[in-house]
């Protein structure tokens, strides 16, 4: 299962994405930007639809970096959905090896994917309902990083 | 199958009048490359495509007029001819194209050696051509400069058409045509299911309805889009006058100059921004303390337990055979099974290490208040932006007044489409949102209606019986487009590596790739080539089109280098020979300095002068390369 892209999201990111100065770079870019909020949300949408052709299979070249981190916050997220308790050892390594996978080109399994998947859903329809539509990316990454910063994106206060 | 052009010639066509052009020039070889001079006007394009319309057999569709427009001005020839000898693997054919000028009609003739009976009515192909020599197919090898930008041009299709026309893809979308006339046609024939006529009247009406009102849907969507692409035309076009108004007096321009310099600084001190934001946001961790929380804590809960662990799923796996567990206990059936089932709770040894680079990473990174101060630093360039575009705003209060009045109107005209701007935007949101999306309907959502005409569509189908045909249809269009896809993916993934292996030979200077063909040629992290850079490509991708194929093909281009440089013309004069097998190049002197002579220096090209004359005397074609160097320079003097 690679990385797809939630119906809603394309529609929302068009006019902030291009090959040009002052616009996100890749499709991808909408992609993370919606998963971090639904991981902020700690909340999947499980019913949501997504773009029948795959975004990626693989990281862009500029997230290649960040894998890691994505994998960790994944599973620290699922760990508080599900939720598994994170001070237990063979519950913590169980749920790894359902989202890890190390033949992977993501390093995340089938199931990892598609939970990012979900998470980029219901992020999106957060950011949907807390943000109006941009065609600027300055005042996008603005009204993004201001519900970041007033908690309009974090459900549960931690 | 090697096709070759052996010559082709003329009876009373246009300026030409009667002339005969022999590539083999009475002997048996044909030169690699066949250069023709002819000068603007003389009749190159008409040459072109006479030599598309003798091969592809559509001039017999050909209006009077169109026919007429071959005549020569001068003279009453009451008919015209244009002929090519062309060899098919071993066969020799001989193609006429008659045109009869008195009625206004266009026909051909064939003749192949080992036909019997010489010359036939009609444009015979050789067997494994036929349905291949189309007119599209035709004009992927036989075309101009132009054509081959367009595989660049992002407004153009010509690359993703060349592959679609040149492998026959476009067969399975006659197929599925064919498949939809046998659905509408099973649809009207058929008897109803137990539906009653009004009944079967009202859901066909119903269904006609819902698909017109979803195309003209469509059709608003386009125009919205139309609309607002003219608006914003209309828009900087104001700017532009308003700008216009300021710089014609000699006290605002400078001031004018000044503002809009620093704009433009301040607009490109904000993309960098953007940029850097956009490398920050990378980092979950300086997004928002929460994420920083998550990971931390992740990585204190992997110390603690001492995750992973170092007993891996294959240790399971191996203890599972052996006879005894470590703690001395024998291992049985039982045993084995649940330790079996056990071992997949455990990470694989590959797993191991992906889980310590991800630990390490954890372990070394640390937050930063980059983006933090980036984003206030955004913030307050906008404001500097506002400023200054305010400031530049205001010069237009110290014009004089009918300069002030001017300037006003343009505001008021500037307003008013920035509101129009506003509202088609949000039409076409609304058009073009998702299915589902609040505060759409099949009244003003494109998608929303779609589904509606698909679903009275299907009722149709019900009550006239057909649904099980139509679905067993639908999904055999399906798997048609399934084919269709993976096909020209496949086609195209192969023809682009021939085509970066060629680019790569050939432009040595800049690495320039190809990464996928999407409509027209879309390349690697670039916006924009040089002219030259982009026939390099062009040609290039021309050259793989046909590297699949089982038939060499010639290619005859007019005016490859067409307005270039010199530097241009010499690129491509060095590339194009090195793909292809036969070449036939036309060129008017003018176009030729820079080009012609790279071929000078190579072998086995032969250089061919065509003369068109005046007072109905015949063109005349001088072979030979002195001649044409010759005329070269005549013209240039």
């Amino acid at each position: 299962m690679p990385f797809r892209l939630p119906k809603n999201c394309r529609e929302y990111f068009r006019d902030i994405t291009g090959k040009v100065d002052g616009k996100l770079n890749y499709w991808f870019d909408g992609y993370y930007l919606s998963f971090l909020v639904g991981l902020a949300q700690t909340k999947i949408d499980s019913n949501a639809e997504f773009e029948s052709s795959e975004l990626v299979d693989e990281y862009p070249i500029d997230y290649r970096k960040s894998s890691d981190y994505i994998a960790a916050l994944l599973i620290s997220t699922e760990a508080k959905r599900i939720p598994v308790d994170e001070t237990n050892a063979d519950a913590l390594e169980r749920l790894m090896t359902t989202l890890l996978d190390s033949h992977s080109r993501t390093r995340l399994t089938a199931e990892g994917e598609n939970r990012l998947n979900q998470y980029a859903a219901r992020g999106i329809s957060v950011i949907l309902e807390k943000m109006p539509k941009h065609t600027r990316l300055d005042e996008f990454y603005q009204d993004y990083f201001e519900c970041f910063k007033d908690g309009v994106f974090i459900e549960n206060q931690e | 199958m090697e096709i070759k052009i052996l010559g082709w010639g003329y009876e009373n066509i246009r300026r030409f009048n009667t002339l005969d052009l022999d590539l083999l020039q009475g002997g048996t070889h044909l030169s690699h490359v066949t250069l023709v001079m002819m000068r603007n006007g003389t009749g190159k394009t008409t040459t072109i495509s006479l030599m598309r319309s003798v091969l592809n057999g559509t001039a017999t569709n050909w209006n009077p007029e169109e026919v007429r427009s071959y005549k020569p001005t001068k003279g009453q020839a009451s008919q015209g001819k244009f002929y090519i000898k062309i060899k098919f693997g071993t066969e020799l054919y001989h193609y006429n194209l008659i045109l009869d000028y008195e009625r206004g009609r266009a026909s051909y003739e064939t003749s192949h050696v080992g036909m019997s009976g010489g010359l036939e009515q009609g444009h015979t192909l050789p067997m494994q051509l036929k349905g291949v020599f189309t007119k599209e197919f035709i004009n992927r090898f036989i075309f101009d400069g132009e054509q081959a930008k367009k595989t660049l041009s992002a407004d153009s299709k010509e690359a993703e058409l060349a592959v679609t026309y040149l492998y026959q893809i476009e067969k399975l979308d006659n197929l599925i045509s064919e498949i939809n006339s046998l659905v509408q046609r099973k649809q009207s024939e058929s008897d109803s299911k137990g539906a009653t006529s009004s009944s079967l009247s009202y859901n066909r009406t119903r269904m006609e309805n819902k698909r017109n009102h979803y195309l003209n849907l469509v059709t608003r969507r386009d125009k919205v889009i139309l609309q607002m692409s003219q608006y914003q035309t209309r828009w900087v076009d104001l700017e532009n006058q308003r700008t216009e108004l300021i710089t014609s007096d000699e006290r605002l321009r400078q001031d004018q100059l000044n503002l809009t310099s620093r704009k433009a600084l301040k607009n490109n001190e904000l993309n960098s921004l953007l940029q850097t934001i956009g490398t920050e946001v990378k980092e979950p961790f300086n997004i928002h303390s929460l994420f920083d929380a998550r990971l931390k804590s992740l990585m204190n809960n992997m110390q603690t337990l001492k995750l992973p662990k170092t007993t891996a799923r294959e240790f399971f796996k191996e203890l599972s055979e052996s006879p005894e567990c470590v703690c001395g206990r024998p291992i049985g059936q039982e045993e084995k099974v649940a330790i079996l089932k056990r071992a997949d709770n455990y990470l694989g040894e590959d797993d191991l290490s992906v889980i310590n680079a991800i630990k390490d990473s954890l372990r070394n990174y640390s937050t930063s208040g980059e983006l933090t101060i980036a984003l206030e630093q955004m913030i307050t360039l906008k404001e500097e932006i506002q400023s200054i575009q305010s400031a530049l705003d205001r010069l237009v209060l110290h014009l004089d007044e009918e300069a002030i009045r001017k300037a006003e109107s343009i505001a008021e005209e500037q307003s008013d489409i920035k509101q129009k701007i506003l509202g088609l935007q949000q039409e076409r949101d609304i058009l073009d949102a998702p299915y589902g999306t609040p505060n759409t309907s099949e009244q003003n959502n494109v998608a929303a209606a779609e589904k509606a005409w698909k679903e009275a569509e299907e009722n149709l189908q019900r009550a006239t019986g057909t649904y099980e045909y139509t679905q067993k249809a639908n999904k055999l269009i399906i798997y048609i487009n399934n084919i269709r896809s993976l096909a020209l993916q496949k086609l195209k993934d192969s023809i682009i590596i021939k085509t970066n292996e060629k680019v790569e030979r050939i432009l040595t200077d800049d690495r320039i790739t190809v990464d996928k063909i999407d409509g027209s040629l879309i390349l690697h992290d670039r916006t924009a080539v040089s002219e030259g850079q982009t026939l390099a490509i062009a040609y290039s991708y021309i050259g793989s089109l046909f590297e699949h194929s089982s038939f060499e093909f010639p290619f005859v281009i007019d005016s490859p280098a067409a307005s270039m440089d010199l530097g241009v013309r010499r690129e491509v004069a060095s590339i194009i020979p090195t793909l292809f097998k036969q070449l036939i190049i036309f060129v008017t002197s003018g176009e030729v300095a820079g080009f012609a002579e790279k071929f000078y220096s190579m072998d086995d090209v032969l250089y061919a002068t065509i003369e068109g004359k005046e007072n109905n005397e015949k063109a005349t074609c001088t072979f030979g390369k002195d001649y044409f160097s010759a005329y070269q320079c005549e013209e240039e003097e």
